[in-house]
């Protein structure tokens, strides 16, 4: 098997080469128990920083997505910190103002682009920070849905914004102001406080296994038949 | 993010077999043939797997072996001197866990004015929520109902569920994706003039998805 050598915490390890920088770290012995979660990419619990020999730039990822290479120094980010203030939703509009009062520092931005360039999920961050000066929220919670907070963007910036915090936020004022609430969830809602569903619950309780499947097949066809 | 470059000669190999793939039958498994399958294969199946709890509430009972361990274990505040005359917190309510279900007790808790610590593993969200993208079990649709979701979910647990449990699920989802909206969570919708959230798994009962 191919193997290529890394660099943790000043030692150096000879690691398989298709590993991802969390096996290959798992399998010298290393056992993580706050820097790692769901191994999947998607919780952003094991994001680290890195950096090859002989370059320049900082490579960042996720430990548990990203293939060790040859001279690669890791540095694992469990947890970054910001301060992510109150997340107002009631009386504050969906506007870049009410953005702003939360996160003063969004001003701050130097337009260096580096979060963009360090996010896991492709999202155009940088962008995505001017959005909000536009008030372009519907975008801005769109492009940013496959945020998974890993903080890399946070990181790397040199004005001290925190990037994912500010869509988290941006998010949640879309949903509360510029959502509009689902008609069907009100009226499902009112038919359950109306009692509606009792009698049939009432039945289902009192029926055995095999009335039940019947109810299933019966719910089926009525499904299908739609 | 780039494959790693081995990848690609994995992929030039299902390309090149792909046509003699699709061509081919495979039979379909008999109920024994798949029970025998899981027997040998499956963790949760294969009765090396397991064995009986020694000591405890469970005792006697069968469990995954790292489980019976874990159960037995000494306790990790054993030698740790503890005063709990002078705790570090004082709270109201403790939730544990940082994930849909611990992130929804701690808000309701603290709406109904307890002061609330909320203690998790790791950072708040890393959880299984965030990672079950299906979407979200609720009978919201018109073309859905409680009635529906319940026989689902009975059947689905194959016949054990406790029925009053089951009720109280199926009866108060709606209302929790109501009070999710007014939180500010984002769902997929159905694109016509009546926004609703999709059905998402087939099989079980309709329901919104995404965050």
């Amino acid at each position: 098997m191919e193997r290529v050598r890394i660099v943790f915490m000043g030692q150096s390890y000879e690691v398989p080469a298709l590993s991802t920088v969390l096996q290959s770290l798992e399998g010298v012995g290393y056992q993580f128990v706050r820097g790692v979660g769901c191994r999947g990419g998607l919780c952003g619990a094991c994001a680290f920083l890195g950096h090859l020999e002989g370059e320049e730039q900082i490579r960042p990822g996720l430990a548990c997505q990203s293939i060790v290479a040859d001279g690669l120094h890791i540095s694992p980010m469990p947890s970054y910190p910001v301060i992510r203030p109150l997340h107002a939703l009631e009386g504050r509009p969906a506007t870049y103002e009410t953005v702003r009062g939360a996160y003063p520092e969004l001003l701050r931005c130097i337009g260096c682009n580096t979060c963009t360039r360090v996010c896991p999920q492709d999202i155009p961050v940088m962008d995505l920070l001017s959005a909000t000066f536009r008030n372009d929220f519907f975008r801005i919670a769109d492009k940013s849905f496959d945020c998974i907070l890993c903080g890399l963007c946070a990181a790397r910036c040199p004005a001290d914004i925190a990037p994912f915090n500010i869509f988290l936020y941006v998010r949640r004022l879309t949903g509360r102001h510029l959502t509009p609430a689902s008609h069907d969830v009100a009226k499902r809602v009112e038919g359950i406080d109306a009692g509606t569903f009792e009698e049939e619950l009432d039945r289902l309780m009192s029926a055995g296994k095999e009335e039940l499947e019947q109810a299933f097949r019966g719910f089926q066809a009525a499904r299908s038949g739609n | 993010m780039d494959y790693y470059s081995g990848l690609y000669d994995s992929l030039e190999k299902v390309k090149a077999s792909r046509t003699r793939r699709k061509a081919q039958q495979i039979p379909k498994l008999t109920p024994g043939e798949k029970q025998s399958l899981l027997e040998e294969y499956h963790p949760d199946y294969r009765v090396s797997g397991f064995r009986e709890v020694r000591l405890g509430q469970n005792k006697g009972e069968m469990a995954p072996r790292e489980l019976a361990e874990l159960l037995e274990a000494p306790s990790r505040l054993k030698g740790i001197p503890l005063d709990l005359a002078h705790p570090h917190h004082r709270v109201d309510v403790l939730v544990i866990g940082g994930g849909g279900g611990g992130s929804a007790a701690a808000l309701t808790a603290r709406e109904a004015g307890a002061n609330v610590l909320l203690a998790t593993k790791l950072r708040h969200g890393d959880s299984n929520t965030i990672m079950a993208e299906g979407g979200i079990g609720a009978a919201t649709r018109p073309d859905d109902s409680p009635a529906i979701h319940y026989v689902d979910t009975i059947r689905g647990g194959r016949f054990v569920n406790v029925p009053d449990l089951v009720r109280a699920l199926v009866t108060d989802a709606p209302r929790v994706v109501e009070w999710l909206e007014r939180l500010g969570v984002l769902f997929d919708r159905v694109e016509d003039a009546s926004p609703t959230p999709r059905p998402a798994i087939p099989g079980l009962a309709p329901t919104p998805a995404g965050t």
